[in-house]
């Protein structure tokens, strides 16, 4: 993998936080959002009692470690 | 051929011909009991990493390869103890069992965490195979090791 490239880090916050220390080396922002949504999407698959009405959420940092997006993904109780 | 081989670690290769094979067949039995034997195990395990690959949660998927993969290299005396060489990123293992690598790296702190296996410079420790099998509900009959 080319070395150049820049790398994210995707954290998820559902009822307490983990920080992903590794990160991932992807060519642009709209990489990193999709790789996000791909990582959000294989959480709910994996660990479908993960998402209460206290939601779920992934954040995109750089290596500066600021927050580029978040992936925020909600239960929403009606009653 | 349809598919493609690569080595994560230096190997030694032996190309046998056709011909060879077929006249080991002819003039051994046994050879060629031995290799029928050997295709109908590696159906044997593709059927299991079907279920793996398509019926397995992630935590279950990886505790059920490293089970795998920790029986096999013991059997071939490639392990040391409960410890063996993995020479596989993070990125690599997510491609071999279908996770994206942040996932990967999820499941694995996890599994750290509950102190079932340690995963440092390239080698792989298995704390706890007891636990591991379970969350995997691993049954190493598919990989046919025992002489029947």
């Amino acid at each position: 993998m080319d070395s150049s490239m820049p790398r994210y880090f995707f954290d998820l916050h559902d009822h307490s936080s983990e920080f992903d220390r590794l990160g991932t080396e992807l060519d642009s922002q709209r990489a990193a959002q999709v790789a996000a949504v791909e990582f959000a999407g294989e959480i709910l698959k994996n660990e479908p009692s993960i998402l209460d009405s206290k939601g779920l959420a992934v954040d995109a940092r750089d290596e500066d470690g600021t927050i580029l997006f978040t992936v925020h993904i909600e239960l929403v109780d009606h009653r | 051929m349809d598919h493609g081989i690569g080595a994560l670690s230096d190997l030694k290769c032996a190309a046998v011909s056709k011909d060879q094979i077929l006249e080991a067949f002819n003039s051994s039995p046994r050879i060629a009991r031995g290799l029928w034997w050997s295709s109908l195990v590696d159906e044997s395990i593709l059927r299991q990493w079907l279920t793996n690959l398509g019926q397995r949660f992630a935590y279950e998927r990886m505790a059920h390869i490293f089970c795998e993969l920790w029986l096999r290299m013991t059997i071939v005396g490639l392990a040391d103890g409960d410890e063996f060489h993995l020479p596989l990123t993070q990125n690599q293992l997510g491609d071999t069992i279908g996770l994206t690598p942040v996932h990967v790296n999820r499941t694995l702190q996890r599994m750290r965490s509950e102190g079932l296996i340690e995963f440092e410079q390239r080698r792989l420790k298995i704390c706890d195979i007891d636990k591991l099998k379970d969350i995997a509900e691993f049954n190493s009959d598919y990989l046919h090791l025992e002489r029947r």
